[in-house]
């Protein structure tokens, strides 16, 4: 296992053009890469240089037996470009402990080959990569066996076993280490159809293993985005218009001491709501370093013109214009405008609600409310640019969309995509945020005027301010329920803004799949369902918040599951587990509720809250545990979560995600919010948007379902990365109830709480 | 290929831009630690303070405009020592956290005039190898998660460690923040310590 922060590579190929046959020929003389797995039909994303021992685009043997991978995910904390390796390495059959990861740079190739930048969203990074790797990873195993078959010139498979890194063939009992393997390896067809290791063999694969990159963040010398020092460096801060909407009015004069103010706009394709393509919504100060530049923007009188709907952009106007759709938006209508305010039935009928509630015994109504949300990752937005007018652009961002950023600056630059180099840094968090590209456009902007490497930085009120944040919303449910207890009509309808929308995606008649996700497919029993969204029309930037719309509408739909079960008498863990109907869910609720003692007594002055969702392929439910409820805050004493992510590739990293998840859930469910007073935004750095100490975590404790004896390929993995988050406030609010008696219908708890400093 | 990174100093580059003399400063290996920066003459005439420190056990020789410029952006932009973080400016977070004379210290709006003279730990000078025990207890807990806030939670875990604490006396003074919510970790890892 490497210890090191893995290294930068140069991320793109500077022969486009060269065709297989081409660069074989003269791969023969310098030994580079030659085998690709079966969806890679062109070369044009290989390492810019062969190194020795380079046995395809991804994998690197070097002449000590050291195993190099080439990694495409970015880490933000979430561990999968360790998990990666660990998939790679088991198929390998390499030893883990002395795989070293380097970050792949991105490539414009579809589908993204093996090695390459993935774009690092949507817990996706094991889920969708699992069985690719392990087939590309098999591939080049038997590869390397067909070099050893061809060296003892023996085509009996069977003759050849595999063990940490060496070959041996059985009859002669000779040993052949990848290393000396490797060079003959890359001059073949890659292997077709290898067989992968068995889940009984697996030595990896469902295992805890140690992350490559701890090590380097214990000692400083990770290097995040904000990290990176190229020569000649300049400094930029960025300053926007405080107001959403704003534009530049005049470039102010350069103050003392600084060597640039750049004005910057919105670039096709970074802006959201407000942020149009050309509004120039910012200026960047340019300096000696971050401090004097920073004082120099603080102090930077700017001119700016105001958007005559500045008045608007306020929260009240917000919550009272969702109130209203929430009765009288207008039903999409295929191949129409379907404005801002059109009503999307995502599932069920409207009419077969209604007819099955006709006979109900009881009829429940709720309406929830949740907050803009601001992404506040600890490391800033930033973004360093070293621009060579007419030649080449390199750029290092901590970054989940290295693709996007190549894109971006070869749209911006004019530059071919061998000319621009995106060196993916070490994230300090992502969240979603760090998915958008308009702080690189902002940087590429400022090298491109100041023709000298140029680190941009966003001070932290300008990344709370400026943010794209997680949308608010307005959720209405309405359920009937006969004497029994059963549900027969359910009826949801969330109000947000589209976060696929504010990106220039054409909704169709299911909406903004963003928005509504986590409310639809529910494996409940409901008599009749009808799900819609409607697209609220607020411009302030929305985007993707560690689990996105699952964040809003599980809270949606188990605060209305827990009200239906007090309703009909029933306790919530048993009346949730008489209505589902998926088994899977079933013993993921089960769990929860086991490691949280459900059936036993809370001790004394706690109350206990349950819920259950799903996410990207994953199903968790958790029991909250609280107490000591004041006017500022409350206890969170336990959380007890359960998931089932169906092949859990690394435990340990799992529950770290999880927990990390349930923090990041516990955080929002009672202080986090954005608020706005006419495009403004007001909580500008941490000690406006509490979070907890360590003195406040709850003990959190994980149940992670086993994988399948022998796995199934076509069987979704689940993700794990955004998981805690989505049931964490619906179990909470649960909980709430159960200790007061009063319903949360309105996220945060705590709305006005702050921190103080240390 | 990538343009060779080094430790550099703003001014560096300024002076360039300003065609102003550079004179040889580049920290970042011992052999150099305790070079001068070269104030170059203009660059004196324009007001920069000259100051001395001590980090990680070797003087450092920095020039400012700002005298009280915080010690953070000394760290990482003059001096080029990254490890130290920058999370809010605001003193709440505790990502900027240093030993200075053996304390905890707010990096992010500490003068660096009034650390003259005092000794400045910063997590690259904590150990080496890696070798501090809540280093170390922090591996072996697999405890960061994006690892942006560690630098500082093990700088205030080693502070109240120098002062003789244990355990849960180590956990009531880790005040820092960690968006990542890597908390229980930490506590598994400082029950060690």
């Amino acid at each position: 296992m490497a210890t090191t922060t893995p290294e930068v590579r140069p991320a793109t190929d500077t022969r486009q053009n060269v065709g297989r046959r081409g660069f074989l020929a003269s791969a023969a003389g310098g030994l580079t890469l030659a085998f690709f797995i079966p969806e890679v039909s062109r070369l044009s994303d290989v390492e810019a240089a062969g190194l020795p021992g380079q046995v395809n685009a991804w994998l690197q043997v070097g002449t000590d037996g050291s195993i190099t991978l080439t990694i495409g995910s970015s880490e933000m904390g979430q561990g999968s470009m360790s998990g990666l390796a660990q998939v790679l390495a088991e198929e390998l059959v390499v030893d883990y402990a002395k795989v070293k990861v380097v970050q792949g740079g991105p490539s414009l190739v579809n589908p993204v080959p093996v090695g390459a930048a993935i774009n690092t969203v949507g817990s996706s990074v094991i889920r969708t990569n699992f069985w690719k790797m392990r087939d590309a990873a098999a591939s080049a195993r038997e590869t390397l066996v067909q070099a050893a078959m061809n060296a003892k010139n023996d085509q009996t498979r069977s003759d050849f076993t595999v063990s940490n890194g060496v070959v041996t063939h059985v009859p002669s009992g000779t040993l052949l280490p990848y290393a000396q393997l490797a060079s003959a390896a890359a001059l073949l067809q890659p292997a077709a159809n290898a067989p992968l290791i068995p889940d009984s063999q697996f030595k990896l694969i469902g295992k805890t293993v140690p992350r490559v990159d701890i090590p380097s963040k214990v000692n400083g010398s990770a290097k995040y985005g904000l990290d990176v020092r190229v020569d000649g460096m300049v400094y930029a801060v960025i300053k926007h218009c405080p107001t959403f909407g704003g534009t530049l009015a005049s470039t102010p004069s350069v103050p003392s001491g600084m060597l640039a103010v750049v004005p910057t706009k919105v670039f096709a394709g970074t802006g959201r709501g407000t942020e149009v393509t050309d509004n120039v919504n910012a200026v960047a100060v340019v300096g000696p370093n971050t401090w004097d530049t920073w004082q120099a923007a603080k102090r930077l009188n700017v001119a700016w013109n105001l958007p005559s709907n500045a008045a608007n952009l306020n929260n009240a106007k917000f919550l009272s214009d969702a109130q209203t759709l929430l009765t009288t938006a207008t039903p999409f209508v295929a191949g129409g405008a379907n404005p801002a305010g059109t009503l999307y039935t995502v599932e069920g009928a409207a009419g077969n609600v209604t007819s099955a509630n006709t006979s109900a015994a009881k009829i429940v109504e709720a309406t929830y409310t949740l907050p803009y949300v601001s992404h506040a990752c600890m490391e800033v937005l930033n973004c360093t640019v070293n621009y060579v007018p007419g030649v080449s652009c390199e750029v290092w961002a901590p970054t989940q969309s290295a693709k996007a950023v190549l894109s971006l600056v070869i749209a911006m630059t004019g530059l071919p995509a061998s000319a621009v180099t995106v060196h993916t840094m070490y994230l300090g968090g992502g969240l979603g945020r760090k998915a958008e590209v308009d702080f690189v456009s902002q940087a590429v902007q400022v090298a491109m005027q100041v023709k000298k490497p140029v680190k941009l930085m966003w001070p932290r009120e300008e990344d709370f301010t400026r943010d794209q944040y997680r949308p608010m919303g307005v959720i209405h449910g309405k359920a009937g329920l006969d004497s029994s207890g059963n549900i027969l009509g359910w009826s949801y309808r969330n109000v947000s803004p589209s976060i696929l929308g504010q990106r220039g995606v054409p909704l169709g008649a299911a909406g903004d799949s963003q928005g509504i996700e986590g409310a639809v497919n529910l494996p409940y029993n409901f008599g009749a369902r009808v799900t819609e969204w409607v697209s609220h029309p607020s411009p302030i930037p929305v985007g993707f918040w560690r689990s996105v719309g699952a964040s809003l509408n599980t809270f949606g739909v188990e605060c209305m599951i827990d009200e239906l079960a007090f309703a009909a008498g029933q306790d919530p863990y048993q009346f949730r587990r008489a209505k589902l109907t998926d088994p899977r869910w079933i013993a993921v609720l089960d769990a929860a509720a086991v490691l949280g003692n459900w059936t036993s007594a809370p001790p004394s002055g706690r109350a206990r809250g349950i819920a259950i969702g799903a996410a990207f392929n994953s199903i968790v439910a958790e029991v909250v545990e609280i107490s000591n409820l004041t006017t500022t805050g409350l206890r969170v004493n336990r959380v007890s979560c359960a998931i089932d992510c169906y092949i859990p590739v690394n435990p340990g990293s799992i529950q770290a995600q999880l927990q990390g998840g349930i923090v990041h859930g516990l955080n929002a469910a009672l202080y986090g919010q954005q608020t706005f007073v006419s495009g403004v935004a007001q909580a500008k750095n941490f000690n406006k948007s509490r979070m907890i100490r360590l003195g406040e975590m709850p003990q959190i404790g994980i149940t992670i379902i086993p994988g399948p004896a022998a796995s199934d390929r076509s069987v979704n993995i689940g993700g794990a990365g955004e998981l805690g988050v989505p049931t964490f406030a619906p179990a909470l609010a649960n909980a709430y109830f159960k200790l007061t008696g009063k319903r949360v219908r309105s996220l945060p708890l705590f709305p006005g709480a702050t921190m103080g400093g240390l | 290929m990538a343009a060779k990174m080094l430790v550099d100093c703003g001014y560096l580059a300024m002076a360039r831009v300003w065609g102003l003399t550079r004179r040889g400063y580049r920290s970042g290996s011992k052999d150099n630690r305790t070079q001068s920066l070269g104030i170059p003459a203009k660059a004196k005439e324009s007001n920069l303070t000259t100051l001395t420190l001590n980090v990680n056990g070797a003087n450092r020789t920095v020039s400012v405009s700002d005298p009280s410029m915080p010690l953070l952006w000394v760290l990482r932009d003059l001096i080029g020592l990254t490890g130290t973080k920058y999370g809010c400016g605001i003193e709440v977070c505790g990502a900027c956290t240093v030993l200075i004379d053996g304390q905890p210290e707010h990096s992010c709006v500490f003068d660096t005039s009034s650390a003259v003279g005092k000794k400045v730990v910063t997590i690259e000078g904590l150990s080496a190898n890696t070798s501090h025990p809540a280093q170390k207890a922090w591996i072996d807990h697999q405890v960061p998660q994006c690892g942006y806030c560690q630098s500082g939670m093990i700088m205030s875990c080693a502070g109240a460690m120098a002062a003789g604490h244990h355990g849960s006396e180590i956990l009531g003074e880790l005040q820092n923040l960690c968006v990542c919510g890597t908390y229980q970790r930490i506590k598994e890892a400082v029950s060690t310590l």
